[in-house]
């Protein structure tokens, strides 16, 4: 898998989406936040606020990621070489997981250094570091939402509305009146919890909720990948 | 045993209700250049796909370097070298690049590889220019090249000189002869292009409706597509009398069904005709026939396409 791995990883860093992603990221948070900043008592809370509406981007690089590997036909090349398909599924999901942690969380690491040094408030890393496992669990939670709806819905056009009836229906689920219950059930409200200083049960009941939509959404890419004629 | 490359037993493949393979048997040796050859919609490559382990079979067996079984298949095609349909191709990067990834994939350690077989190709000097901006004969010889980067035993080519002007026509079948040749590489090609397979091929497999109609080695498909009087008689050992005493020549085939192929009179057929006459042998069919390839394989399918 090691060496699958390090051709995906070469793909990404040759690609343009990436970097163009990471600061569309950038910049979108960045505009929130001049929101979220009155409404959390530090910076830190208020870098993740509004991270739930950024999984827009993660469905643009799911379908830039996934859906042209499938219409370009690149991704049979690993298959037609001999590569297990097991294999393969897991280079993908790991690249995109990683890449897709870098894209949400480089802002908050840019926000925290330079809005720090901007808004002369400086965050003790003490409040950070207990949500450090929460938040990179619930950002890989939802990575893998990303490569699963790419293995059932392989097409641009079908990958685009799955990916945005997922991040519509996951809006109004934070925004609805049950949204204290399900922000703790869906990983992508782990943050929103964290933001709005909700975190009332221990680190390890997020991250074991996360870990099993990791796991459930695995399988289900698995089986779907593992199965399909490749067209 | 170990000269097989290749071998399916009742493959058989449906999509919903279209059935693209039908029971098909196929054995393939090592070291020869296969001919498929087949209309649009024939199964050609669907079989293809099969084999490189893009979808899978319903029904039947195939086995790979003599191993079978979906994770040992698996692990034979890391010997083997496609080009399925259309190059598939990073549009971002360059050839280098398209060839970079490959050999990462395919964990391939010596990055000189890359640049060897960029100019088997004729690829070697494209720089930093993008794939996007490859011309559709370029894209074909890079698709060809990622698929000679790990030197296959057997390699699958869907319509290798689509695109391709004639001078680049020349070049591929000159290189593919050439692997065969070098390397003793077990190659299966499909194409549309029928004259340019004939001169490269040395077997030729023709399918339709999803089944194999028939094998023939470069020998076998030139006799059938020799020029030659067709005899139908009634009296056969009284006609090789005639031929022989009569038209002096044994320059002639009998066919299994009573049919003889004569290969001598070729401008001359009422000498023919008079000679089987005078020894009042009834002629039933008497015609100069003899087809190229595709007169051949549209002899064999039929015209038209089944898309």
């Amino acid at each position: 898998m090691s060496k699958l791995l390090k051709a995906e990883i070469y793909k990404l860093l040759h690609s343009r989406y990436f970097p163009a992603l990471c600061l569309a990221q950038l910049l979108f948070s960045t505009m929130m936040l001049r929101d979220s900043l009155p409404k959390t008592s530090n910076l830190f809370y208020a870098t993740l606020w509004y991270l739930p509406f950024s999984y827009l981007i993660v469905v643009v690089f799911m379908v830039l990621y996934f859906a042209n590997d499938y219409e370009e036909r690149t991704l049979f090349l690993y298959i037609t070489a001999g590569n297990k398909r097991s294999s393969v599924l897991a280079a993908k999901a790991v690249c995109f997981v990683l890449a897709d942690l870098v894209i949400m969380l480089f802002p908050v690491v840019v926000q925290l250094t330079i809005g720090g040094w901007i808004l002369k408030e400086t965050v003790d890393p003490a409040v950070i570091r207990p949500y450090m496992g929460i938040l990179l669990m619930g950002q890989a939670a939802t990575g893998m939402m990303g490569v699963c709806l790419a293995q059932l819905y392989k097409k641009v056009g079908n990958l685009i509305t799955a990916g945005m009836i997922t991040f519509i229906a996951m809006v109004i689920a934070l925004n609805s009146k049950a949204a204290s219950v399900l922000s703790a059930v869906i990983p992508a409200g782990h943050a929103y919890r964290i933001a709005a200083e909700q975190i009332t049960e221990t680190p390890g009941y997020y991250m074991g909720i996360s870990a099993g939509w990791i796991v459930v959404m695995g399988i289900i890419a698995l089986i779907a990948f593992c199965r399909a004629d490749l067209k | 045993m170990n000269s097989i490359v290749l071998e399916a037993q009742g493959i058989t493949k449906k999509y919903r209700e279209t059935l693209a393979l039908d029971h098909v048997d196929l054995k393939l040796e090592k070291g020869k250049i296969y001919g498929f050859i087949g209309k649009n919609g024939a199964g050609k490559t669907t079989f293809l796909r099969l084999i490189t382990g893009l979808a899978f079979p319903m029904e039947g067996r195939l086995s790979l370097f003599g191993k079978s079984g979906e994770k040992s298949l698996q692990e034979q095609r890391k010997r083997i070298g496609s080009l399925i349909e259309t190059p598939a191709l990073y549009p971002y990067m360059t050839a280098w690049q398209n060839m970079e990834v490959q050999r990462l994939q395919r964990g391939i350690p010596d990055k000189s590889v890359i640049d060897k077989t960029l100019k088997m190709v004729g690829l070697d000097n494209t720089g930093k220019k993008k794939v996007r901006n490859f011309s559709l004969g370029m894209r074909q010889r890079l698709g060809i090249a990622m698929a000679l980067l790990n030197t296959p035993e057997f390699l699958v080519l869907d319509e290798p000189i689509n695109g391709l002007d004639p001078a680049g026509m020349v070049e591929i079948r000159n290189l593919i002869k050439e692997l065969n040749r070098e390397y003793g590489m077990t190659i299966l090609i499909s194409s549309h292009l029928l004259e340019e397979l004939h001169n490269t091929a040395t077997d030729f497999i023709f399918i339709d409706g999803g089944r194999i109609l028939e094998e023939l080695t470069y020998e076998e498909l030139n006799e059938k597509c020799k020029q030659h009087i067709e005899i139908k008689v009634k009296d056969t050992e009284k006609a090789v009398l005639v031929m022989e005493e009569k038209l002096h020549t044994d320059n002639f085939k009998m066919l299994p069904d009573g049919t003889i192929q004569l290969y001598d009179y070729l401008d001359d057929i009422e000498s023919v005709a008079v000679a089987f006459s005078e020894a009042q042998v009834l002629v039933v069919g008497l015609a100069v026939t003899g087809d190229t390839l595709e007169e051949y394989f549209i002899s064999k399918v039929g015209g038209g396409s089944h898309e």
